[in-house]
Order: C-alpha cells, then sequence, then structure tokens
C-alpha cells in the first residue's frame, strides 16, 4: 500500500512537471545564516571545553583549544577568541564574554561565536580548518 | 628514520651525563639565583585534585610529532603572541638574585595559563606571592605552596608589585584588591618522580611546575619532546631571563626531568584587567 502511494505521488509530481514545466523554485543560499546567539560589538568566538577532559581529546581538536593556527587567523581575521574551561571564574570577565558562556550547549568541547548579527554555536569542529571554515562564513 | 624532536642549537640540554657540571656552573654565580630549599617546608600532599588524565605511552610519539609539525605547543604560542605583539614582554620570567624560583614557576605557569585562555598579556610578580608566603624573607619554597597561595589569594601584576620586590611597601590595599583577577581555578598535584603524567599534561598543552632537588631549582615544565627512538625529554622554561638557553629554555632528559614535586595549573580566572 505504502509503495503504491509512493508511486502515485512521483506519477502526479511528473504529471505536472511535464503540462506546466518546472516550477519556479525559490532558490536557497548555500549558507542559512543563523542569528546571533549572544550580542557582542565585535566578533567573538569562545571555545568551551573540561580542562579535566582534554585527555581524551584528538591533538587535532586540542589545536584549535590551545594551538596557533585557529587564533592567529581569528586575530588577522577580527575575531577576539578565547578558549574557557566551563567552570571557569568569569565574575571579572567582560559581560559579552560571559554572555557567551551561558548560551545554551549540549555538550563539550563546544565552540560558539557571533559577528553580532550572525553565529553559531555547535560541537567544536573537528581541526582547526574546520574552524576556520565555519567563521569564514560569519566574517565580514 | 623515526621522528625526533628540534633541539635548537642554542638550548641547553641536561641530562644524567652533564647534571654535575651543570649544577656546579651555576651554584657559585650569584646571577643565577634559585631557591628550592630541603630544609625548608615539604612539597604539599592533598593539596589539588588528583591526577586523572593520562595519556597512554602509544599515543605519545605521534601526538608529540604532531603538536610540533602544527607548532601547538605552549612554546610556539608565546613565540606566535609575541610575534603578534600581543605578548609584550620577555618568553620567561627573571627571578635575579631572589631565591624565588618556587614561586616564579608558578607564576609563569598562570601567565601561561592566560595566554591559552586568550586573556590579555599581563606581566606579574612572582614577589607579590614569594614576599607574603615567607613573611617577606628571601628564602626557598616549593612551587606547590606557591600555587596553594595563588589558589587562595591570587599574584599582583607587575605594575603594581615589581616582579622581584620583596618589601612591604607594595603590600597595600591596590595590590590587594588587583591580585584578585589572577587567581588560579583549577589544577593537578602530581605524583613525584611520575613521568607519565607529567608527560600526559605537557602533551595537553597543560604546565607544570616542577621542583628538581639535584638541581635545587624550580623550572617550568612547557612540552614533551622526543629525544631518542623510545626516549623522552621535556622543554622547560627557565627563571633566568631570556638569555639562558635558546630564548630562556632548556632540555631536561633522563632522571633529571623527574621532578621531587609537581603541579599543573589547569584554569585561571577570566579577568579583562585594564
Amino acid at each position: 500500500m505504502k509503495q503504491f502511494i509512493n508511486g502515485l505521488c512521483v506519477g502526479l509530481l511528473l504529471a505536472s512537471v511535464l503540462e506546466n514545466g518546472l516550477p519556479n523554485i525559490i532558490p536557497i543560499p548555500d549558507i542559512i545564516p543563523s542569528s546571533a546567539p549572544f550580542e557582542t560589538d565585535v566578533p567573538r568566538c569562545l571555545a568551551i571545553y573540561e580542562s579535566g577532559e582534554t585527555h581524551t581529546l584528538p591533538a587535532s581538536k586540542l589545536d584549535i583549544l590551545t594551538g596557533t593556527k585557529f587564533r592567529r587567523w581569528c586575530s588577522e581575521n577580527g575575531w577576539e577568541f578565547k578558549s574557557w574551561d566551563e567552570e571557569i571564574t568569569i565574575e571579572r570577565a567582560d559581560e559579552s564574554w560571559k554572555k557567551a558562556l551561558q548560551v545554551e550547549r549540549t555538550d563539550t568541547p563546544w565552540l560558539v561565536f557571533s559577528n553580532g548579527n550572525t553565529g553559531g554555536s555547535v560541537p567544536l569542529p573537528n581541526d582547526a580548518d574546520a574552524a576556520i571554515e565555519l567563521l569564514r562564513e560569519h566574517t565580514k | 628514520m623515526s621522528f625526533r624532536s628540534y633541539i635548537p642549537s642554542k638550548m641547553k640540554v641536561i641530562g644524567d651525563h652533564n647534571a654535575d657540571v651543570v649544577v656546579r656552573a651555576y651554584a657559585e654565580n650569584p646571577e643565577y639565583g634559585r631557591g628550592l630549599d630541603p630544609d625548608c617546608a615539604e612539597p604539599l600532599e592533598g593539596f589539588g585534585t588528583s591526577f586523572n588524565a593520562m595519556i597512554p605511552r602509544e599515543e605519545w610519539n605521534e601526538r608529540i610529532e604532531e603538536m610540533e609539525r602544527k607548532k601547538m605547543r605552549l612554546p610556539d604560542l608565546v613565540d606566535d603572541l609575541k610575534a603578534r605583539g600581543e605578548w609584550d614582554g620577555p618568553r620567561v620570567l627573571n627571578q635575579s638574585r631572589t631565591n624565588y624560583c618556587w614561586i616564579n614557576s608558578p607564576v609563569h605557569a598562570v601567565m601561561l595559563t592566560r595566554a591559552k585562555q586568550g586573556e590579555k598579556y599581563v606581566p606579574l610578580s612572582p614577589a607579590s606571592v614569594g614576599a607574603k608566603i615567607k613573611n617577606f624573607r628571601n628564602v626557598g619554597g616549593w612551587g606547590s605552596e606557591g600555587l596553594k597561595y595563588i589558589r587562595e589569594h591570587g599574584i599582583v601584576p607587575h605594575e603594581l608589585w615589581p616582579a622581584n620586590a620583596i618589601d612591604r611597601r607594595y603590600d597595600n590595599s591596590e595590590s590587594d584588591a588587583a591580585r584578585k583577577h589572577f587567581k588560579c581555578d583549577e589544577w593537578w598535584l602530581l605524583q613525584p618522580r611520575n613521568l607519565d603524567q607529567m608527560m600526559s599534561c605537557l602533551l595537553q598543552n597543560i604546565p607544570v611546575c616542577i621542583g628538581l632537588n639535584w638541581w635545587s631549582h624550580e623550572v617550568t615544565a612547557v612540552a614533551p619532546a622526543r629525544v631518542g627512538e623510545n626516549s623522552y625529554g621535556i622543554i622547560f622554561d627557565n627563571s633566568w631571563g631570556e638569555g639562558y638557553g635558546d630564548k630562556g629554555r632548556g632540555l631536561l632528559r633522563d632522571s633529571k626531568m623527574l621532578p621531587d614535586d609537581a603541579v599543573a595549573p589547569r584554569t585561571v580566572t577570566a579577568s579583562d584587567w585594564k
């Protein structure tokens, strides 16, 4: 029965295309900008991790948290970057960074970034190159 | 041929073959302060959380090679920040003629951890901690007692308390308020002479303050190195200024790299100090 209904739907769609031509489909951009996960005046990116668990991470992920490649790219492209333990003492930190740390997440390590208009909140990418690609889309 | 770590020609390499020469060379020179005093209090026991983040030996070679190739070790980070003008000072501290190596190391480790976290470079004063612990006496101690104080009270920036000033004039309400910005949040107390624990920290870019009885000195282990087929060393930051070794750094190997006291700060207070 299910196969019959599927076949019927495909048949009707084909008949419609043959009779009316291809429908006008609204083009979908490759990247759908998400809204900014936290307010900030300047582009900011925060990596969040559990400092007692970094031994479980491959070196390629550790490179984002503590290495030079990603933070150099951030610096050269107008992003401020921080890499914080999820339980860090933040009472003396800037309000915007505090909000970044408070963005909802489901796991660690995590990456949250905002340019004030768009941004993202995602599990930590696999390596520095992937993290750079992620931010590049939100770099003005 | 299997991978070996790159060791710059200027880097001081200290191992079983030359440690006695090194000790003699520096023992008589007052320009090189030390200050790990075996006669003072023993290293703290039961301070901090026990280490539970071991990286198995079979992963060491691959991780060391990757860290070195990708320039992701702590010395690489400091060099990179310095090249971009974001580490606006010497790469290592200089204890000068004080006996405060034991507190220079934890303070340096906090500065490295701040850099790792992306906090702004702020030069911090070892004397602001050492003098308070030792009641303003210029005497030896252990890194673990230094880190314990930093955990509870923090460190004063250099601008309010000069690095080597064992002087009560700087102990005031302003410096006391400032030190709260520079505390250690989380750390590990490692087992003495435990290479696996120390290497595991370094493979995670966690600096380790190591007290070495044979040298009566405390330095900061900052990176792992592979010096032979299954033979390892540690790159350390000394507290004798950038004129020592390679930009202030050296390499310990063999039994000479095994610490008698070892603490590893993992997280420091986030602070936008102006």
